[in-house]
């Protein structure tokens, strides 16, 4: 398995995305104290959304994901699944994902 | 066409952006008549076919910029409905006065008493739009309403005064069209003549940087206060905004280091005006009719790049109005203003906002979370991030009142600071606590980890 990783967002490699909707910015994952975010902006890529799922289509010469706090990630051409990584409350012991 | 820079033309960069950062952190107080001028030229110019000459107000801070936007939008609406009820009862009126067929003496009668009626209708209306002690006197009532309306009298006071009635599409295109006149016209006279490789190394060097600590830093941290303290619904009511210190002067900066240093004989008066209302109009909200424009802030505080204050406000305006900021990370005041030493561990696990828990635990120190927790650490193991070997530590923490729990401390090179963050119980190593948080079954090493 293919994975690449900034920070708190995940690209999974799969053989081929499912049909979903393209989300017209390049925004991954956004922060919400900082205003910073992941986001495509470098190369041939769109982000597309299937309920509470993600996927990124980068196209021929793969695409760049860069974040104000990490350096940049270059993902090879092909389909990804977008996972943002969880943790675990220990005081509720209820699990979120992780929100920067 | 123009490829590259010399060396003095590229050893002129820093100066260009310590000039824009200059102007963009200023906090010197604005001149209404100089802000007045600058708005009524940009609605001349780019706006005309949308909006009328605009109200200019002026007050102290974003959020009572919000705010009188949303309670002017709803009285200018209305009173521009009246006005067009009016204008258009008015030319019916009259003109079924002029085809009739009555004498001229009835004719004078009714167009005195027309007249009369009228005249007071129209007066009223006239007093209410363009009545220069209206204006003042509508000024200082939105100043006591703005005072009042904070913290929770907001909602319920806004939710009866309110019903505002925005058109989306009319602020995105007063936007547009602003944002793409200025650009085209700048690009056709300079960036054009530009190698396009050398463009958008300039625009990188000097847009960019200026973006990341103005746009990024000051703008987007106090939209997202804003947005904290107006609900959500409120906020995207706002109609459209315009940062143009914050983010404009990254263009401007931009084109006038190719105006200056490249193509010094070519004018470009627009580039002058540019820079008027780049620096003298911090941010604001144009409505058509009106726009609500705040003053900057009285105090801006940074360690380095980003936004940072240890014992105040990181960014503060003359209302009081502002935020807090340790590193960059914007943060409830609290944990600012207390000291370290009454933080306690739960504080920093209770945040669920990694950002913000990452900057309280830098506050009161590792050791003493690891002290005061009986961390005990059951796991470690190195990992590459960023091309560094960095410790990854699986520790098992003692909350008291038997909460115990596992948590994975991580180093982030990149701003060389430390996470915590909780992990399942059942987790024994770190590779499958990082399985776990990456939603695996079993651990997998990123091809690339930053």
């Amino acid at each position: 398995m293919t994975v690449y990783q900034q920070g708190d967002v995940v690209l999974i490699k799969i053989e081929k995305a499912p049909k979903g909707k393209l989300k017209p910015s390049k925004v991954i994952q956004e922060g919400e104290h900082t205003g910073h975010a992941h986001r495509i902006t470098d190369g041939d890529a769109n982000i597309f959304t299937l309920g509470d799922k993600m996927y990124v289509k980068a196209q021929r010469g793969g695409a760049t994901i860069t974040h104000e706090e990490h350096l940049p990630v270059t993902i090879e051409e092909g389909d990804y699944e977008v996972r943002i990584v969880r943790q675990k409350d220990p005081f509720t012991k209820l699990v979120s994902r992780v929100v920067d | 066409m123009i490829k590259s820079l010399t060396k003095t033309q590229e050893a002129k960069i820093p100066e260009y952006l310590a000039e824009g950062l200059k102007y963009g952190l200023s906090t010197e107080r604005l001149e209404y008549t100089k802000v007045q001028k600058n708005m009524h030229w940009i609605y001349e110019t780019f706006l005309k076919e949308y909006s009328p000459k605009p109200f200019v107000f002026l007050v102290d801070s974003p959020l009572q910029a919000g705010i009188a936007a949303i309670i002017l939008n709803d009285f200018f609406n209305k009173n521009f409905l009246l006005g067009s009820q009016l204008r258009s009862q008015l030319s019916s009126q009259l003109d079924s006065e002029l085809n009739s067929q009555l004498s001229s003496q009835l004719t004078s009668q009714l167009d005195s008493q027309l007249a009369s009626q009228l005249a007071s209708q129209l007066y009223s209306q006239l007093t209410l739009q363009l009545d220069p002690q209206l204006y003042s006197q509508l000024y200082s009532q939105l100043g006591l309403q703005l005072s009042s309306q904070l913290g929770s009298q907001l909602d319920s006071q806004l939710d009866s005064q309110l019903s505002p009635q925005l058109d989306s599409q009319l602020y995105s295109q007063l936007g547009l069209q602003l944002g793409l006149q200025l650009y085209s016209q700048l690009d056709s006279q300079l960036g054009l003549q530009l190698d396009s490789q050398l463009r958008s190394q300039l625009h990188s060097q000097l847009y960019s940087q200026l973006d990341s600590q103005l746009g990024l830093q000051l703008d987007s941290q106090l939209d997202l206060q804003l947005d904290s303290q107006l609900r959500s619904q409120l906020y995207s009511q706002l109609g459209y905004k315009v940062s143009f210190r914050y983010w404009w002067s990254g263009y401007y900066t931009f084109y006038s280091f190719i105006n200056r240093e490249l193509l010094p004989e070519i004018e470009v008066p627009l580039l002058e005006k540019m820079k008027e209302f780049c620096y003298d109009i911090p941010s604001g909200y144009f409505h058509t009719g009106f726009c609500v424009i705040s003053q900057p802030p009285t105090e801006i505080h940074r360690k380095g790049m980003v936004l940072h204050n240890e014992k105040d406000m990181a960014c503060k305006f003359a209302d009081g109005w502002g935020l807090y900021s340790l590193n960059g990370i914007r943060l409830d005041g609290k944990y600012v203003t207390t000291p370290s030493c009454e933080l306690s561990v739960e504080d920093v696990m209770k945040e669920s906002n990694v950002d913000v828990r990452r900057e309280v635990l830098r506050k009161i120190g590792l050791e003493r979370f690891i002290k005061e927790t009986q961390a005990k650490c059951l796991d470690k193991l190195e990992i590459k991030v960023n091309n560094k070997q960095c410790e990854y530590q699986l520790l098992e923490v003692d909350f008291g009142e038997g909460i115990i729990a596992r948590v994975l401390k991580m180093d982030n090179p990149s701003i060389d600071a430390m996470h915590v963050e909780g992990v399942e119980d059942t987790c024994n190593t770190v590779k499958e606590a990082l399985a776990w948080r990456n939603g695996f079954n079993e651990y997998v090493a990123p091809k690339q980890l930053t």
